[in-house]
């Protein structure tokens, strides 16, 4: 049979293929386009060999290939290769923190912050930890519902976007440990003790500052780079 | 896939071998290609491919470009220029385990040398 002669997908059988990966769980746009480009190709391929079978009897027989977990294995593994992708943006953004010039910085606040324990009182510490804490807290909801309104306005979800926006998952809750918390609000410390609490509290606000704010900035870039599509539809 | 154990360790040495003959390929096309060079003999499941493709996506060893196949989205992945060195030691990794393992299974037991 030549190559015009065969059966193709129709507009509305492309659409009912994106309700498919939606029903089995696909939530994320990018995954649902490769997964209907997929689904499609093996369905046309069917029908140059046997045209009179119906749409729905071959994406069943399609979509048995995929094995009895259908495409959940596939969205569990893009989205471990994208938490990767995600800690290796953050990881790049911080090491600029330990190279010169933003070093210096670092350092200035390190130091600013020890300063502030000796002088004006060993609780400060503490302090501006949980204040960093909270602020955090509140921007990261703020950054939900943000996210949360884009995707009911655009009505596509984007894998790396979402994680972009949840920061990566909820670490940045349980990056303190709590008796570390604890040890935060004492009277007095050792000057080492003193030196350690401060370049941790230092470290935790730029973690926080790098996925509350910088990578936030640069969701934009990020997406256009890894998805094509993005600015395909965008452009549309 | 057939025999999948012992093929599973070199999937993404195959797709990278793949891309550096052919330029860009999407999902599909790399099945059929497989199924066709090994006379049907082999054939890569989709929910391993998919993962493979993903992962070499995120260690920066393919890059992808999106366009429209009639009245769909088509996914191409190519070869980065960190893709198209890793596939040659890949290559080279895969030849050598293919050459130790013909001298394993072909070695027959020389009856002189026994006593």
């Amino acid at each position: 049979m030549k190559d015009d002669e065969i059966k193709k997908i129709s507009d509305e059988e492309v659409e009912k293929l994106y309700d498919f990966t939606k029903k089995h769980f696909v939530y994320y746009y990018d995954l649902q386009v490769e997964l209907v480009d997929h689904l499609a190709n093996a369905i046309e391929e069917k029908w140059g060999e046997q045209p009179q079978l119906s749409f729905d009897d071959v994406l069943k027989a399609e979509f048995k290939k995929f094995g009895i977990f259908g495409f959940t294995g596939i969205v569990e593994k893009r989205q471990l290769a994208l938490q990767k992708k995600y800690n290796k943006i953050l990881w790049g953004y911080f090491k600029e923190f330990f190279k010169l010039p933003k070093i210096m910085l670092t350092l200035a606040l390190i130091l600013f912050l020890v300063k502030a324990m000796q002088y004006i009182h060993p609780i400060t510490g503490g302090v501006l930890a949980l204040a960093i804490l909270l602020f955090s807290i509140v921007r990261f909801f703020v950054l939900n519902r943000q996210y949360n309104k884009k995707v009911k306005k655009t009505g596509r979800r984007w894998m790396l976007e979402e994680t972009i926006f949840r920061c990566g998952g909820i670490s940045f809750i349980v990056f303190i440990p709590y008796n570390f918390i604890q040890s935060l609000f004492k009277d007095e410390y050792t000057v080492t003790a003193q030196w350690i609490m401060a370049t941790a509290i230092v470290l935790f606000a730029l973690y926080e500052y790098i996925i509350l704010y910088v990578i936030i900035s640069k969701a934009e870039k990020l997406l256009n780079d890894t998805y094509p599509e993005y600015a395909v539809l965008k452009h549309n | 896939m057939k025999n999948s154990q012992l093929y599973k360790g070199s999937l993404t040495t195959i797709i990278m071998k793949l891309l550096e003959e052919n330029g860009r390929m999407y999902g599909y096309e790399i099945t059929q290609k497989v199924k066709a060079l090994t006379n049907g003999e082999l054939n890569i499941t989709e929910g391993a491919l998919y993962p493979a493709l993903h992962k070499l996506e995120g260690e920066g060893f393919l890059d992808v470009e999106v366009e429209k196949a009639g009245n769909r989205l088509r996914k191409y992945y190519k070869l980065t220029e960190n893709g198209q060195k890793e596939t040659v030691n890949r290559l080279a990794e895969l030849e050598e385990f293919i050459k130790n393992m013909q001298s394993l299974v072909n070695s027959k037991i020389n009856p002189e040398v026994q006593f």
